[in-house]
Parts: C-alpha cells; sequence; structure tokens
C-alpha cells in the first residue's frame, strides 16, 4: 500500500471533495481517500501494483481539480479608486439607525 | 473577524461567487434563460436574495443581475502585513458567498438535482419524504431541501410563543457518531430545530444519524438540507422568509430582515470537523443575522460582540473538552452554544427514563416497534381533568388502579384512564378542559411515547425502546405533575394523577368523564360574543409581527387556531401582565359587522396606531390583521360573489391564481387588507362567521383538506344555514383552480352565494 | 542637545546638519527666546492704546479697571475666535468650491462622492429625489454658505448632537445662531469697555468654538469629502526616507487640499513627467506637510514627510526642489531658510503671502492650469539640487478613517453600526475612548508627548483617535499599522483584530476633528453608554498644543462634552478664577471641562481616572484587563505550526500548551 499526498488548492469547499473523492474512488487500486478541503490536499492511500501516482493527478486533473493549480482571484479595485465599492455601492452613514433602536426593544438597555 | 477567517471567508466568497457564475452561465447556454428557477412550496422567490435585495427570481435569467451585484460587495483578500480594516469586507463578501449558495441552489433546481439523493450504511428506516411526496421506493432518498412554507407557517406559533427557542445549523461530520447523535438529542431536548449540511471528507452528520437509526423529518425538529455546506443555505433562507413572515418586512429589507433575525431569532450554526474557505464565508454570511458560531475544531476565536448578542465565533476543540466520553462532550458542546447565543431556554425536568422535550412531539411509533398501545381500534383509553376540593388533592400522588402493562403480549394493547385531579384558589371550572388539552402535548413529549386524539378518543402507544428503558404507567404521571406545576403553577396548587387499568374502576370514571364532556360542549357551545362583557387580546405574535393583535372572542378563535377564548382567559389569569389582555367590549356600534368602541381602542393602541378599526365579523370592511400562523386563508372571489378558504396545508392553486403561500404574503404581517384575512379553522364553523358579509353561505372554494378533517362540523352548519348539501356545492382544488373552471361548477350547483347581494 | 528635541530620528539627523551648518530652526530660536512670562500666563492686555497693560499682582487692575479675570477671559475669548475664523474660513473655502464646481465656475473640480453629497444633502434639508447631482450640489453648497452668513436661530448642524445635548446647549444660550456671526461677537464683546465679566466671556467662547466644531469645520469636513472623496482605509508611509534622490521632490505644505488635489491630478500628467524627465529626474516624488498632507494621505495616499515642527528640516534635506504651501501653519522663517537652500517656496493662497516669497495666485477656475505652472516651477528647480542628505527613516500607516468608514468597518453594508464598538466599550474590552489631537510645539520635546500619551492609552486598553500633526507624529513611530496592536492592552488587541484595524486611528486632519464629535454623537444614540456625549467614557488630549485652533477645538469638545486635557501650563494661569470656571464650572454646566496639565504622567492618570469614574456613572464593570485578550489567531497559527503531517484534525489546541511549557 503507498500512500500519495497531493495538494488541490482548487478544492476549497466540501462540494468538492464530494466531486474528488468520486473521481478517486472509482479508480481500480484505491483504497482510501482523504479529502480535506481545509488544507486543501489529498490524501490517497492505494495499490501502486495497480495504480501509481501519476494516475491519481491525471483523474484529478480530468476532474477538474489538477494538483498545484489555483483558482483565480478576481482583481478587486482598493477601496480609494473611483470604482470601488466604497464608492460605487457602500453607504454613508453618521448616525443611529432608529429601526435600529426599536428593533432591539429590551435588548439595548441590557 | 480574525486576519485568519477573513483571508479565508473573503477568498472562499470570491471564489463561490466566480462558480455560481459559471454555472448560471452553462446553466443558461444549456437550458435557456427562461428555465424556472423555484423552491418548490416555498413563497417569497429564493427568500436569501428576496430578502436582501427585492430582487424576484423566477427563471435563470434573473440570477444574472443578483450574481452581478453579489460581485459589487466583494472585496479584495487582506494584506499578509499591513492588512486594511476586513470585518465590514468579511461581511459583505459573505452575503455575497449566501447569494452565490442560493443562486446555486436555484440552478440545482432548474437542472433537477435537487433536492439531493442520499445513500447510508447502517440501521436507518425512512419512514417519510420531506418536501414533496416521494414515489413509495423512492421514500427517504432524498434529503430535503428548503423548508416548505406549510412547515414554517406551522412551526410559527411555537417560534414565538417559545415553545421552540430556535435553529441550530449544523455543518460537518461530529468526532464520532456517538457525538452526533448526542449533540441532536441535547438540541431536542431543548426543542430547537436542527438544520442538517456539509460534509467532512465526504461524510456528513446526516450519514453519521443514519446509521445510528435516528428519526429525520419534520415531526421530530430535525430536518437533513444537503449533503454540502452550500445547501446550509436553506437555514439563512428559512430566517430570511421567517422575518418576511412573522416579521412583516418586505423584500430588499434587508437590515430590518438581519435586526429581525438578531433580535428575536435564536439561531446559531454548529461547525463540526475542519473548517474549509467556503464554511467560513459562509459562516461571514450569517453573522449578518446575528447568527453566532461554534465549532468543534481549532479555528481563531472571536469573542467581541455588537453583531450578534455575545460572542461572535468560540472555538471548542471537542478533544480538549472536558468529559468522560464523547457524549458528555457532545453535551458540554451544546451547551456552550446555547449559552453564546442566550437562548432562554427553561428545562422542566421530568424524572422519566427516556428523553424528554417537544422535539419529540411529533414522533411516531409505528405497530413494529410498538410495545403496547392504549385505545386505537382495540381497546379504549380516555384522559380526564377535573377540579377537586382542595383538601381532596394528595399532590404528588399517581397512583395505578388494575395491573400495569408487563402482562400484555408484545404489541398488544389495554384498557387505560387517565384522571388528573388539581386544585387551586385560582383554578376555575372554565380552565379545565384547557388544561386537559395539554395531556396531548404533554404526554407526547416523552421519547418514544406516542399520543393521538384526546377525550375518550385518546390513543397513546409506547415504543419497545421506552419500555425497555423502564417506561411504565406511573411515569405518565411522573409527566403530567412536573409539567403541570411548571406550565401552569400559577393556577394549579396540587396535582394528583390517578392511571385506571382496572376495568371496573375505569368503567366507572370514564361514565364520569363522559359527563362532564357532554357538560362542557354544552357550556361553550353556550357561550357566545354577546354573552360574555370581554374579549382578550393575544398579542403573543407581536414578538414577530410587532403591529398584530388578535381579538379573540368565544365565537372566534385566534387564527393559529391554538388559542380559543378560554385559553386566552386562562393565560391571563397564569400571567396577568402576559399578551392576552382582558378587552371591555364596550359600546357595539355595529352588531352585523362586529364593530365594539373598546375593542377598536384597544387595538389602536395595541396595533402602536398601524390599525385604528376592526371588524370581528367582516372580510369586506376593516378585516381583523395576522402575523403569520393562520391556519387558512380566507379571500374574496369577486366573479363568484363569495370567498375562498384555503388552508395551510393545502400547497394547490387556487382560483384566485394563487397558492397559500403568496397568499400569506397578502394576508400576514399585521396589515388590514379588504378581501383578504387569516384566521382559525374553527372560525369556519361559527355563527359569527363573516356575518355581515353573508356567513358561510359566502364560501365557494375551500381545500378539500378542510372539508374532510372537519366533515362533522361543517355539516352541522350547514344544517344551521338552512342548506344541508351546502357542502357539496362548495368547490375544492380538485375541481377547480381557476375562476373559469369555478363559475360554471357553482352555477350547476345551484350555489346560494350566486343570489346573494354583491359584496361591495 | 539635539536629543532632547525630538524623539523623531530624522529630525535629529538634520538637526545634527542643522548644527554643523550654523542654520537656525524652530529649535534654536525657541531656546533663544524665553516666552513672555506675562503673555504666556494671560496677564497682558492690548485691548486698547491705553496700554498694554500688564497684570503681575493679586487685585491689580488695567487702565480701564479691567481685572486680572476679565483680561484673562478676554484673550483666551480671542484666541477661540482666531482659531474658529481660521477652520470657518477655510470651510467657507471649501464650500465656494463646491459651488463653483457645481456651476462650472471650476470646471477641474467635480462631486466625487456623490453618496456623502446626498447625506449631507441629508442634514441640510435639501431635496435629492431626481435631482441633478450638480443641482444638488449647488444648493447644498449655498446651504452651506447660509449657515456662515446666518444672522439669528441656530446652526443647522446642532441636530447632529444627541437631542439633550442640543438641550443644554438652548438652555445655556449657547446654541451658535451663525458662524461669523459668532467670530464677530467675540471681537466686539473683547473690545475696550464691553464683556467685563469673565463668565459671560467664557460661555461666548464656548458659543463661538461651537460655531467652528459643530458649523464652519464640520461643513469643511463633509463639503472636502463631497469634492474629494470620504475617506476610506489604504496603507501609506510617514516620514523624511519618502524624499527621493532622482525624483523631483515636491511638498505641500498648509492645510486646504484644493490645490493640493489639483497638483495630484498634474502629477500624473503624462506631460509633467516627461518634462520632468527632460530635466534630469526620474519622475515626480509628491509628498506632504502638517495638514494638506493629512487631507491627500487619508485620500490618496500621498506620503507625509512630517509635522509641524519638521517644515524647515524638509528644507535642510537638500532634496526638496519645491515647497507649495496654502494657508495655517505655515513658518516665515521657510523664506529666510529657503534662499539658503536651492529650494523653491511657493505661496499660493491670497490669505498668505511671505515677505520675499515668490506667490501664485491660486484660483480655482483654473485649477489644473495654475497647478501644472507651480508644477513646471518646480522641475525647472530640479537641476538646481546640490548637497543632498535625506534620513532613511520611513514608518507604514493605514490611514482614512472617517466616521462613515468607521461605521462600515464594524457590520458592512447591511449591519454597519458603532453597536460592536459600544459593546466593548461596556464590557470593559476598551476602557474608553480618546482623542489625541493638535499640533508640535518647540517648547516641548518634539512628537514626545503625543508618542507617550498614545503609547499608555492604548496599553490601558483606551481606543485612541487622532488628526493633523499628532497623527503625523504617531504615524512616524508605526503606531498608526495594525501590526500596533501588540502595544494595546488585550482587551483593545481583540477589538483590533476583530476588526482588523491600528489600536490608534487616523481621523484625518485638524480640520476633521468634527469627525471625532461625529462619532461621540453616534456613540451617545446608539445606547449602552448613556444619552449624552458627555456620559461616554472618553478624553479629549492636546499634548503639544501651540496654535489657536487648538484652543478653539479643545473649547468647542469642552461644550460638547468631553474632558479635554492640554498638557502644557495653562494660558490663562494668572487668572484663578479663570482657570477654576474653565474646570469646575463648565464641567457642571455641559459635562466637559478644560484642564492645563504641564506633567504628562499626570495628563494620562487624568484621563483614565475621569474614564473610569464615567464607566462607574455608567453602571459598566470596573475595568479589569485580565478578563479579556481569549480570542484571536494565535492558538491556531500555532496549532499549525507544530503539526507536520500531510492533513491531520484540528480537535485539540493542546499541543499548544504542551509546546509552550
Amino acid at each position: 500500500m503507498e500512500k500519495t499526498v497531493l495538494d488541490v488548492p482548487k478544492m476549497y469547499a466540501d462540494h468538492h471533495v464530494e466531486a474528488v473523492r468520486k473521481a478517486l474512488l472509482q479508480l481500480d487500486g484505491v483504497e482510501k481517500v482523504i479529502a480535506s478541503s481545509a488544507f486543501k490536499r489529498v490524501v490517497v492511500a492505494h495499490d501502486p501494483e495497480r495504480l501509481d501516482a501519476g494516475a491519481i493527478h491525471k483523474a484529478l486533473q480530468q476532474a477538474g481539480y489538477a494538483p498545484g493549480e489555483e483558482w483565480e482571484l478576481p482583481e478587486i479595485p482598493e477601496g480609494k479608486d473611483d470604482n470601488s465599492a466604497w464608492f460605487q455601492t457602500l453607504q454613508r452613514v453618521t448616525s443611529t439607525d432608529m429601526q435600529d433602536l426599536e428593533m432591539s426593544g429590551d435588548f439595548r438597555k441590557y | 473577524m480574525s486576519r485568519y477567517i477573513a483571508t479565508r471567508a473573503i477568498r472562499g466568497a470570491n471564489l463561490i461567487v466566480a462558480e455560481a457564475e459559471a454555472m448560471l452561465r452553462k446553466a443558461i447556454e444549456e437550458l435557456g434563460a427562461d428555465t424556472p428557477v423555484t423552491f418548490p412550496n416555498t413563497a417569497y422567490y429564493l427568500p436569501v436574495i428576496f430578502g436582501f435585495t427585492g430582487r424576484e427570481v423566477t427563471k435563470l435569467g434573473d440570477l444574472v443581475p443578483v450574481i452581478e451585484q453579489a460581485k459589487e460587495i466583494l472585496h479584495p483578500v487582506p494584506g499578509k502585513e499591513l492588512w486594511l480594516p476586513y470585518l465590514g469586507q468579511t461581511l459583505d463578501c459573505g452575503v455575497a458567498t449566501l447569494w452565490a449558495e442560493e443562486a446555486i441552489e436555484g440552478i440545482r433546481f432548474a437542472r433537477g438535482l435537487e433536492p439531493q439523493e442520499i445513500t447510508w450504511d447502517g440501521s436507518y428506516v425512512p419512514s417519510s419524504s420531506f418536501t414533496s411526496p416521494d414515489a413509495e421506493d423512492q421514500v427517504g432518498r432524498h434529503l430535503n431541501g428548503p423548508i416548505d412554507d406549510i412547515q414554517l407557517r406551522s412551526w410559527g406559533i411555537q417560534l414565538v410563543d417559545g415553545r421552540m427557542p430556535g435553529f441550530a445549523a449544523i455543518i460537518g461530520a461530529a468526532r464520532s457518531n456517538e457525538a452526533a447523535v448526542q449533540i441532536i438529542r441535547e438540541l431536542q431536548q431543548r426543542n430547537i430545530l436542527i438544520f442538517l449540511s456539509g460534509n467532512v471528507n465526504g461524510r456528513s452528520i446526516i450519514h453519521q444519524l443514519m446509521e445510528e437509526g435516528v428519526e429525520m423529518g419534520y415531526d421530530t425538529y430535525i430536518v437533513p438540507f444537503g449533503t454540502d455546506t452550500i445547501s446550509a443555505i436553506y437555514a439563512a433562507g428559512f430566517a430570511t422568509r421567517a422575518a418576511l413572515t412573522f416579521g412583516g418586512m418586505k423584500g430588499g429589507q434587508a437590515r430590518g430582515m438581519l435586526l429581525y433575525n438578531k433580535f428575536r431569532c435564536f439561531a446559531f450554526a454548529i461547525a463540526l470537523g475542519e473548517v474549509d474557505d467556503l464554511k467560513f464565508a459562509t459562516a461571514a454570511g450569517v453573522l449578518n443575522y446575528g447568527f453566532p458560531v461554534i465549532a468543534d475544531t481549532v479555528i481563531p476565536q472571536i469573542l467581541p460582540t455588537g453583531l450578534t448578542m455575545y460572542e461572535h465565533v468560540v472555538s471548542m476543540p471537542f478533544d480538549d473538552i472536558e468529559g468522560k466520553d464523547d457524549a458528555e462532550k457532545a453535551r458540554r458542546l451544546v451547551q456552550r452554544a446555547i449559552e453564546v447565543r442566550g437562548v432562554k431556554i427553561k428545562i422542566t425536568e421530568v424524572p422519566i427514563p427516556v428523553p424528554y422535550g417537544s422535539a419529540f412531539e411529533g414522533e411516531r411509533v409505528r405497530r413494529a416497534e410498538m410495545r403496547v398501545e392504549f385505545g386505537g381500534k382495540y381497546s379504549r383509553c380516555f384522559e380526564y381533568l377535573t377540579t377537586s376540593d382542595f383538601d381532596a388533592v394528595e399532590d404528588g400522588k399517581i397512583e395505578i388502579v388494575g395491573p400495569d402493562f408487563e402482562d400484555v403480549e408484545e404489541a398488544g394493547h389495554m384498557d387505560m384512564g387517565i384522571v388528573v385531579e388539581v386544585a387551586g384558589r385560582k383554578m376555575q371550572d372554565d380552565f379545565e378542559p384547557v388544561l386537559e388539552r395539554q395531556i396531548h402535548y404533554f404526554v407526547n413529549g416523552a421519547s418514544g411515547i406516542q399520543h393521538i386524539g384526546q377525550r375518550d378518543i385518546a390513543w397513546i402507544r409506547l415504543s419497545k425502546a421506552a419500555a425497555e428503558k423502564g417506561f411504565n404507567l406511573k411515569h405518565f404521571g411522573e409527566i403530567l405533575y412536573a409539567r403541570f406545576h411548571a406550565d401552569f403553577g400559577a393556577i394549579v396548587d396540587k396535582v394528583q394523577v390517578t392511571i385506571y387499568t382496572d376495568p371496573e374502576e375505569m368503567k366507572e370514571w370514564l361514565a364520569k368523564a363522559r359527563k362532564a364532556y357532554d357538560y362542557r360542549n354544552r357550556r361553550l357551545a353556550d357561550m357566545t360574543d354577546d354573552s360574555v362583557e370581554e374579549f382578550y387580546s393575544c398579542t403573543l405574535c407581536q414578538s414577530f409581527a410587532p403591529n398584530h393583535v388578535c381579538i379573540v372572542s368565544p365565537e372566534r378563535l385566534g387564527l393559529c387556531g391554538a388559542y380559543n377564548w378560554l385559553d386566552c382567559k386562562a393565560s391571563h389569569q397564569i400571567n396577568p401582565t402576559g399578551p392576552n389582555q382582558p378587552i371591555k367590549k364596550g359600546a357595539c356600534e355595529d352588531p352585523s359587522y362586529g364593530v365594539f368602541s373598546g375593542v377598536n381602542d384597544f387595538v389602536r393602541q395595541a396595533s402602536h396606531q398601524t390599525v385604528e378599526r376592526v371588524s370581528m365579523y367582516s372580510i369586506m370592511l376593516d378585516p381583523m390583521t395576522a402575523c403569520g400562523c393562520f391556519e387558512c386563508i380566507a379571500m374574496i372571489i369577486p366573479e363568484a360573489n363569495g370567498v375562498m378558504v384555503v388552508s395551510r396545508e393545502d400547497p394547490s392553486m387556487t382560483p384566485t391564481g394563487m397558492t397559500f403561500s403568496t397568499l400569506a404574503g397578502m394576508a400576514g404581517g399585521g396589515l388590514q387588507t379588504p378581501g383578504v384575512m387569516g384566521h382559525g379553522k374553527y372560525y369556519l364553523t361559527s355563527k359569527k362567521f363573516m356575518t355581515s358579509d353573508g356567513g358561510f353561505k359566502r364560501v365557494v372554494w375551500m381545500s378539500s383538506f378542510l372539508k374532510e378533517t372537519m366533515a362533522e362540523e361543517l355539516k352541522a352548519v350547514a344544517e344551521r344555514e338552512g342548506d344541508p348539501d351546502l357542502l357539496d356545492k362548495i368547490a375544492d382544488e380538485r375541481v377547480s383552480t381557476t375562476v373559469e373552471e369555478l363559475l360554471p361548477f357553482l352555477e350547476e350547483k345551484g350555489h346560494p352565494a350566486l343570489t346573494l347581494p354583491p359584496m361591495f | 542637545m539635539t536629543e532632547q528635541r525630538s524623539i523623531d530620528p530624522a529630525v535629529c539627523d538634520l538637526l545634527e546638519i542643522c548644527e554643523e551648518d550654523g542654520i537656525s530652526t524652530v529649535f534654536d530660536r525657541a531656546d533663544a527666546m524665553k516666552a513672555c512670562p506675562i503673555g504666556a500666563k494671560g496677564a497682558c492686555c492690548r485691548n486698547c492704546s491705553m496700554g498694554p497693560c500688564r497684570l503681575t499682582k493679586e487685585g491689580q487692575v488695567g487702565i480701564c479697571g479691567a481685572t486680572i479675570d476679565t483680561i484673562a477671559a478676554r484673550n483666551f475669548a480671542r484666541m477661540t475666535a482666531a482659531g474658529a475664523a481660521a477652520h470657518s474660513d477655510h470651510g467657507r473655502g471649501m464650500a465656494l468650491t463646491l459651488l463653483a464646481a457645481a456651476t462650472g465656475d471650476a470646471p477641474d473640480y467635480h462631486v466625487r462622492d456623490v453618496r456623502k453629497l446626498h447625506e449631507v444633502a441629508g442634514f441640510l434639508g435639501v431635496e435629492t429625489d431626481g435631482r441633478e447631482t450638480a443641482d444638488i450640489a449647488k444648493e447644498v453648497a449655498e446651504k452651506a454658505l447660509i449657515e456662515f452668513g446666518r444672522q439669528t436661530g441656530e446652526i443647522v448642524y446642532l441636530q447632529r448632537a444627541p437631542r439633550k445635548r442640543q438641550q443644554i446647549w438652548r438652555e445655556l444660550g449657547i446654541a451658535p445662531r451663525g458662524i461669523d456671526r459668532e467670530v464677530v461677537d467675540i471681537m466686539h464683546r473683547t473690545h475696550v469697555g464691553n464683556d467685563q465679566s469673565y463668565e459671560s466671556l467664557l460661555m461666548a467662547s464656548l458659543r463661538t468654538a461651537l460655531a467652528d466644531g459643530w458649523g464652519g469645520s464640520m461643513l469643511s469636513t463633509d463639503i472636502t469629502d463631497i469634492l474629494f472623496g470620504s475617506p476610506v482605509p489604504l496603507v501609506a508611509k510617514a516620514n523624511m526616507g519618502n524624499l527621493s534622490e532622482d525624483q523631483v521632490n515636491i511638498v505641500i505644505h498648509g492645510h486646504e487640499p484644493t490645490l493640493s488635489e489639483m497638483i495630484l491630478v498634474a502629477v500624473n500628467d503624462p506631460e509633467i513627467i516627461e518634462y520632468a524627465k527632460s530635466k534630469g529626474a526620474k519622475g515626480i516624488n509628491l509628498t506632504g506637510i502638517c495638514c494638506t498632507a493629512n487631507e491627500t494621505l487619508m485620500r490618496q495616499g500621498v506620503a507625509t514627510i512630517g509635522n509641524f515642527l519638521s517644515q524647515e528640516l524638509a528644507i535642510v534635506t537638500g532634496a526638496v526642489d519645491m515647497m507649495v504651501v496654502d494657508i495655517q501653519c505655515i513658518m516665515q522663517a521657510l523664506g529666510p531658510l529657503t534662499e539658503k537652500f536651492h529650494t523653491l517656496l511657493i505661496t499660493t493662497s491670497p490669505k498668505a503671502h511671505i515677505d520675499g516669497v515668490t506667490h501664485v495666485n491660486f484660483e480655482e477656475h483654473d485649477a489644473l492650469e495654475i497647478a501644472k505652472r507651480i508644477f513646471k516651477m518646480g522641475i525647472d528647480n530640479f537641476p538646481n539640487r546640490r548637497e543632498v542628505h535625506i534620513p532613511k527613516d520611513v514608518n507604514q500607516l493605514v490611514v482614512g478613517f472617517s466616521h462613515e468608514y468607521i461605521n462600515y468597518a464594524l457590520g458592512g453594508f447591511y449591519r454597519g453600526s458603532l453597536r460592536p464598538l459600544n459593546d466593548a466599550v461596556m464590557q470593559g474590552r476598551l476602557r474608553g475612548v480618546a482623542g489625541v489631537v493638535g499640533c508640535n510645539n518647540a517648547r516641548s520635546c518634539h512628537d514626545y508627548a503625543h508618542d507617550y500619551v498614545v503609547r499608555e492609552l492604548i496599553k490601558n486598553d483606551v481606543l485612541v483617535v487622532m488628526t493633523g500633526c499628532g497623527a503625523i507624529a504617531c504615524a512616524k513611530y508605526g503606531l498608526l499599522s495594525p501590526e500596533a496592536a501588540k502595544y494595546a492592552g488585550p482587551g483593545l488587541r481583540e477589538i483590533c483584530e476583530t476588526v482588523g484595524i491600528p489600536p490608534v486611528l487616523h481621523l484625518g486632519s485638524c480640520v476633521d476633528n468634527t469627525r471625532i464629535l461625529t462619532v461621540l454623537s453616534q456613540m451617545a444614540t446608539e445606547g449602552g453608554l448613556g444619552e449624552d456625549i458627555s456620559d461616554v467614557p472618553g478624553v479629549g488630549f492636546a499634548p503639544e498644543w501651540m496654535s489657536e485652533k487648538a484652543i478653539s477645538i479643545g473649547t468647542y469638545f469642552v461644550a460638547s462634552g468631553v474632558y479635554t486635557i492640554f498638557v502644557s501650563e495653562s494660558p490663562v494661569r494668572n487668572s484663578p478664577a479663570v482657570v477654576r470656571f474653565q474646570s469646575e464650572v463648565w464641567e457642571k454646566r455641559v459635562g466637559g471641562k478644560l484642564e492645563f496639565i504641564a506633567d504628562v504622567k499626570e495628563s494620562v492618570q487624568k484621563a483614565l481616572e475621569h474614564i473610569d469614574k464615567k464607566r462607574a456613572a455608567l453602571g459598566l464593570p470596573e475595568y479589569d484587563p485580565k478578563r479579556y485578550g481569549q480570542s484571536g489567531d494565535a492558538v491556531m497559527l500555532k496549532v499549525l505550526e507544530e503539526r507536520g503531517e500531510e492533513v491531520f484534525n484540528l480537535y485539540s489546541a493542546k499541543v499548544v500548551q504542551s509546546a509552550g511549557s
């Protein structure tokens, strides 16, 4: 039995974990899969006779989770830029929202 | 926030929005932009998106601007050093995450991939389907998906009156199956709704519970949403819909909706197992609602408060919790979670050998698991509560007259009578039926006990599991003794329970009980609005619908069906400053419309000047407002010169072109809408049902559910109205779901409404 | 010697050069000329030509019979009026610019922050629905200008204060009627033979100061935000190391951002950059000093090279090719000093000429052209550079905390409010809040008091907000960077980590002290910390004050209910009655008091005592630093570091404890 550890940065959430496990567990020779979306890492216990690390790598690639490959984060403008959320979307508030006070009722009084 | 969490949450948000966008593009390409997107049996479109933005998503194309809007509130990941503030940004990204997740679920529904399918190992036997009826062999093979509206509304009253303190969204998988079960049991005992989703390494707490044979479903307060984090969005959807349904919020009133949840909905999230970027991002989203997050692994803690009532993010590494086994650790975990949310829960200690709590109220005991039953087809069971002389009652005495059930064969039956004698200085005969009705809830709270019916048609089943744990007849007494003291201590000073299984004694007491039932029936029937001086208010729901006031009179019960005039009177006795206040009727300004000066004065003040006048018996002129937990909605059908009555159990289309869920939006929220009215189903049988508008004869359409479940009562009404065949002249969803189909039917049957004067 | 003059290493470096080269600076002049002991304590009256009178003995009166108390109070009132005039005139300038921008008379300016415009329109009662931005802007500017010339009634912005506060002002008759009117009122009142009751003079000072704080300054802040954008956090740099060896160094100095914003536009003009290159420079490096620096620092991230006392030393580096100044706090000494260096000094405001210095009159209708012209003059001067000494000191900081952003930071788009801040104070994670503001003063060690006060406060879990030269001072010592949370007490550190902020927030220039008023008002209305600004556990501090503007600021804080400490001897100490009135009587009447405490340690002590007193009055738990500090990333990072396996469960944090022991 061999243990292959691969970093899969694209696996950032548990629905990816399900997809990755599905892709790996159907391979012949895979004994056990630990897929961690927190560590973005896959640990595969497999029979080296029937399946080598390269094949695991390939299976992941085909499933859309190529080891080492990252999702690209979108470019987001800095706050001070004219097209930032601060100037395009966000509100300017300087006074207490009276609705807050009403809504909170007795809670506010502690 | 902490920078560690902020970094991951913001990254997760950016990625999930991109993922949703890609999925949406693909779905539109493949299915077309006009493909419908809907969560079945729910109102408010995709509720989180609707609640935040007011956007009414009904087809794939509608999601495009939602994703665009989500992108507008995304922010960059904070720097490794010299980072800029990230709390506000993380919260925004959390909101974007929720929209993206809901969009993804919408797309999945469009593709027919939701509710998710599930397979499992272990002893679980699915007994019910969730959202939609499944074919026989498919029962339980699908997870729940979004909670349907009927369920939301029927839980409404429990949420407002505190019987159900809130909900826990559990994401991931527990340290062990033992821990999973214990966490669930702890929450159930506190009557907290449980929503399940997410997985760790492919394993979800849903799998764990199925392996352990834990019954899931609306009845047991356990709702499995799906096995990934994305499906946790339904919990946020539930919270959003609660604010829209009961809080009178409109779509797009995001801040109000969130604060409503912060202050009025006691919910929290428990993250079990490792926490990834999307879980952090989702947690950031629910923090907007004021829901804290408790994790059973090491994650950075965020303890300052403000967004939430108490701490924001709490980490309780499971192995570091003190406790001899996983069950004890799980217990501590849940306790801490409840502390963090500040949920006030009163647990009544009931000394019985099985778990106890109203989460077990809906639990069923099937014949196969049954040890013994009382009542039903093969035996008789009755329950009777009576007031006795103060000195004649021995407080705490529980007596079994006759044999216990140990000699009854497995899955057998026996006769039983439960007689509760109470005494108290404030006790009145009028309260007897009110208290007696509580026996149903009290007994049902025990795990492994099923109670159906009341009076002399009560039917109790006891499971093998409960019997194995040592549950016997005496424990019925223990339950009743403990609960009557805890819940009605203000009017009841002494409680004594006698359980009769001896045939002779049983027969004797049954006769006494029947005499009392008969007396009560007549007395209740005699009680009319004219015969009393006072009505009662019910502002219980003001915690949810701040401007709504129910006026409960002998002939018009509360719209939730849970409170009639006597209940309110008893409740007032128990808690004189509580939500049920006596209202002097004052001068009757119009007997037909049911306008009373005292009532108007009260409503004006208690509704904070939003409602000026109320007609007790009219749907057209100043009808009574509703919160959101009504049993039925009546709505005028002008073409038919009558009204239709739809019950909340009925998901079908109505001749008004709207389903119950859609109608509920118009009827609820404490607003007066002439022509629409929420009411309790027994109001249909009242002599004062819409008297000013022509009474019961105006009903031209009625959900078949009502016709069937209230057949006897409605028949009596028809006879009273002088038209014994009236019921057959009333259409239902099987006959017509459009006005075009309805009118010919009415004409054919000669419905009296067609000849009544115009309604307006 | 220089060690005691400043705690800024760059300043110390340059002072050594000055000593070697025999250059006289503000520090030398302060040593050479002792403060006039009569004027310093408020004993001198020169309001008419029968005097000047100096009243040095108890019971002595002036020629007209004015008492020690009257004279001290009159002097104080005039300082307040001068400060209020300076700020408010600045505000008027901004309002006029907005008006010109809206009507098209100043085509280079436009409304950058439409949302802020709408917010301000709301305060001023300007309808926004369905109207063009320019239209709204015009009416906002006009309404703002009305506030300056208002004769009766009261200024509109008073309504932004908590209700209880407004009531106190009205009951005491100190609600200002119009901004200009209150300044004129003081000038009239203090003329010979007029108001000769110290009590009446001091109460009038409160009213004039309020006209500044809730009038001229607040309008200035708002309108500047409308024109140039409400600040939002960004990373920037501070201190002399930001001067460049091989680029044209242009330093902007003063207080008004109208010109500097145009210079910023011009600096990115490819034509200008080409021109600079043609003169042998690699490019153009724009930096700032004083509050013009603060304005561009917090909005665009233009580096600041120093505060008030650094202005001469910037020239001494020999690297400044041009210094463009507008208004306020510009030392005349710059004129003669620049003659010794190649630096070109240019005055631009018609209100601020310096004899012998080139003046280019700045006019808004032709703003960008003038800015470019000035620029070229600077670039032309680049080849004249001689020896250059640029200190290496640079510190990074996060700036841009407008009051609007603070709201956002604490809850995001949907939940923004000050609730988390109030909660933090209520629970005792934060002991209280403090505004530390003000100038530099050559009579005390440069920056020392700022640094000391702020470090002590944050160590005691007091969240500090700063403006003006004080903010630049602390920026230079790294206190404005988020990493500075390590100097904070455990509760404050938790808050900093939660929100991602430094323990010391940069709120802007000195005119932006009104942002603090807005935050305090909102804290009071948010609930849990009383109903008025005076209930909030907070203090105001001016550790190194020197200008009359500082007096006006301090006084409007007092009038708003804040205990304000100036770290110096009192300028009115000649009159014990006035000193007592400013402390005890003002506290009784308006809830705030003004105290001058020369000992910096004692001042911090008193501030903390005051905060604790306010906490007790609110019934809040006693401050206990040991109760908090459990949250944060540290444990998590430690666990991740200690464990090296490929994937592991995180069900235990014990590894940290064992590693720690």
